[in-house]
């Protein structure tokens, strides 16, 4: 097994895979920012190594401080966890030429899945549903129109290099359509340095379907079930929740076998996300596969009673995987609500400052995922989720009535949260009732 | 007990004007001794500590005391850009750049920090003489970790 491996991220998702690590016996290595000297992570993990200043561009985003951190500690494996270089593929090919493993799948896969429209041309050709929508990308107005009207209003514009929910617009008709390119193109240029575009059929309702897929270095290639994403405020994804109340058995079959063809199609090693939307009717469509773990992986943890991140290093370090589709179990249902340092009432503003001292919920099937630590002083300058809130019950009803009483526990000290706000969630009768899609938020 | 901390103990050891220090910790024992010019001190009893409870793992990079790595008064910290090897010396067999006492210039190459094969020159960032130099050769350093200090001109 490694004897150590460097983590090239921070927060919670760090120290989930410091303590995977730990678990193996693995020696592990933090990197830093000189605002994070005090952060958990750092802490935790047996070195630590400052990598930069503040802005995550020169630390987090830091190749070469980071490949230099990981030479001098003379690791052997660098996990990238989610966000960051996760899914950078230079970064994985240069792990790579220094002689380490790259906990993930290969640079030119990641490069090709990064590519949203050179996905989506990937899976058409392999026979994965996807949704209708330009061949690729869309260079002018005028193309763009044309690819519009064939594809049928209303259509999503959306940058090829994107994710996380940015470079998006819709047009819901022809006069809609220009300065939604335009500012799609834009913002596209702005957020990921590619202007290209795609046109996409905008899918009314929809439901936000994930599939796990885990596959070894030797080709076999798993799903571990689905994730319901569709509690999204602004694309941003606030409550997952695995199984999908959307899917029975056949639907997840299909939707399951689809999402372990499309890995195989893109030469997929090591943990990733197939990404589906499902309409009203039960009509499923590709979106997109990420190529990294990804921040709602416990749920599938609870339900599967697998550890993702051990999965992972394993399957770097060359060891097969040791389930088969058909061992593949799950049992009763999990649900996570992120906690972010926001305020609700004035438009999710992101709230830095000092952790007083707080209180988390516990009791069978509660789990936290955080960083901080009483006194902690989270800094503004990366992103605001500062917990993970999951509970695993047996049915779906007890699970939401376990999360209501665990965010009623919920008490934190020093910063605002948006656990009022998930509470009211929790408690909205179609939330209950299972009618929910992307739409969710603002429509209530 | 790590041999970065042992390494730690015997520097700190060769700073203090004591001359021997027996240590007993968990299984282990170690002995120290030195000759020092002038006055010599005898420490009669072996001395044991407690079991040092360490919160935090110390890091692969050994920072001296906390007092050593500020800068003083009149002090300018000169601070590793990059993440690497330092290197005091221009190639293994010659003199060092720069020794304590000497006089340097702004821009002047002060040590080398080697990161992933490259040899980054650091220069001195004010003209003034050097003071102290805390990075040891070849010794693994980290961003912003102070390499030396400068006393600036007037």
């Amino acid at each position: 097994m490694f004897r150590k491996v460097l983590v090239a991220n921070r927060g919670e998702i760090a120290v989930r895979i410091i303590r995977s690590c730990r678990e193996m016996g693995i020696e592990t290595v933090a990197v830093f920012s000189t605002p994070d000297r005090d952060a958990l992570h750092a802490q935790l993990a047996d070195e630590a190594i400052c990598v930069g200043p503040a802005k995550a561009q020169d630390s987090y985003l830091n190749i070469k401080n980071i490949l230099s951190a990981a030479i001098v500690t003379g690791c052997d494996a660098v996990h990238p966890g989610f966000g960051f270089l996760s899914e950078n593929p230079c970064f994985a090919e240069l792990v790579s030429k220094c002689g380490l493993a790259f906990i993930g799948p290969d640079g030119d896969v990641i490069r090709a899945m990064g590519n949203k429209s050179e996905a989506r041309r990937r899976m058409i050709e392999c026979g994965v549903p996807v949704v209708p929508g330009s061949k690729g990308g869309v260079g002018s107005v005028e193309q763009g129109l044309k690819a519009a009207a064939k594809i049928g209003y209303p259509v999503l514009i959306k940058a090829s290099a994107g994710g996380g929910g940015r470079g998006m617009r819709k047009a819901f008709s022809p006069k809609e359509f220009a300065s939604a390119f335009t500012t799609a193109k834009a913002e596209a240029k702005a957020c990921f340095g590619d202007d290209e575009v795609y046109v996409e059929k905008l899918i009314l309702q929809p439901r936000h379907i994930e599939f796990q897929i885990l596959a070894d270095n030797r080709g076999k290639v798993i799903h571990l079930g689905e994730r319901d994403c569709s509690i999204q405020r602004r694309n941003q994804k606030m409550i997952e929740e695995s199984p999908s109340r959307a899917l029975n058995s056949e639907l997840r079959e299909a939707m399951g076998a689809h999402a372990v063809q499309a890995a195989r199609a893109a030469g997929y090693r090591n943990a990733g996300t197939v990404e589906f939307v499902l309409d009203k009717d039960g009509n499923y469509y590709f979106i997109e596969m990420n190529t990294r773990i990804q921040v709602e992986h416990p749920i599938t943890e609870m339900i599967t009673g697998l550890d993702l991140v051990q999965a992972q290093i394993s399957i770097a370090y060359g060891e097969k995987l040791s389930w088969q589709q058909k061992n593949i179990k799950f049992s009763g249902h999990a649900i996570e609500c992120r906690i972010n340092a926001e305020d609700p009432t004035q438009g999710f503003r992101p709230s830095a400052g000092r952790i007083e001292s707080y209180l988390f919920p516990g009791g069978p099937g509660v789990r936290i995922d955080s960083a901080i630590y009483p006194g902690y002083y989270i800094p503004p300058y990366y992103d605001s989720m500062i917990a993970k809130l999951i509970v695993h019950g047996r049915s779906r009803r007890e699970a939401i009535e376990k999360m209501k009483m665990a965010l009623e526990e919920f008490w934190i000290e020093g910063v605002t949260t948006n656990v009022s706000f998930q509470k009211a969630i929790l408690s909205n009768q179609d939330f209950v009732d299972g009618k929910v899609n992307t739409h969710f938020i603002e429509n209530h | 007990m790590e041999f970065a901390e042992i390494k730690q103990l015997m520097r700190e050891f060769s700073d203090l004007p004591i001359t021997k220090l027996d240590l007993e910790w968990d299984k282990l024992k170690i002995s120290l001794e030195k000759q020092v010019a002038g006055a010599v001190q005898t420490v009669d009893q072996p001395v044991t500590c407690q079991p040092i409870t360490v919160v935090n793992q110390p890091p692969a990079v050994v920072l001296s005391d906390e007092d050593d790595c500020k800068a003083r008064a009149n002090e300018t910290a000169v601070c590793s850009p990059v993440v690497g090897v330092y290197y005091s010396t221009p190639s293994p067999d010659a003199a060092p750049f720069v020794q304590v006492g000497q006089s340097v210039k702004k821009g002047q190459t002060l040590c080398i920090v080697e990161a992933m094969k490259m040899m980054n020159e650091i220069p001195a960032p004010v003209s003034g003489k050097i003071t102290r130099i805390l990075a040891n050769p070849e010794e693994a350093v980290e961003f912003n970790q102070p390499l030396m200090f400068i006393q600036a001109d007037e």
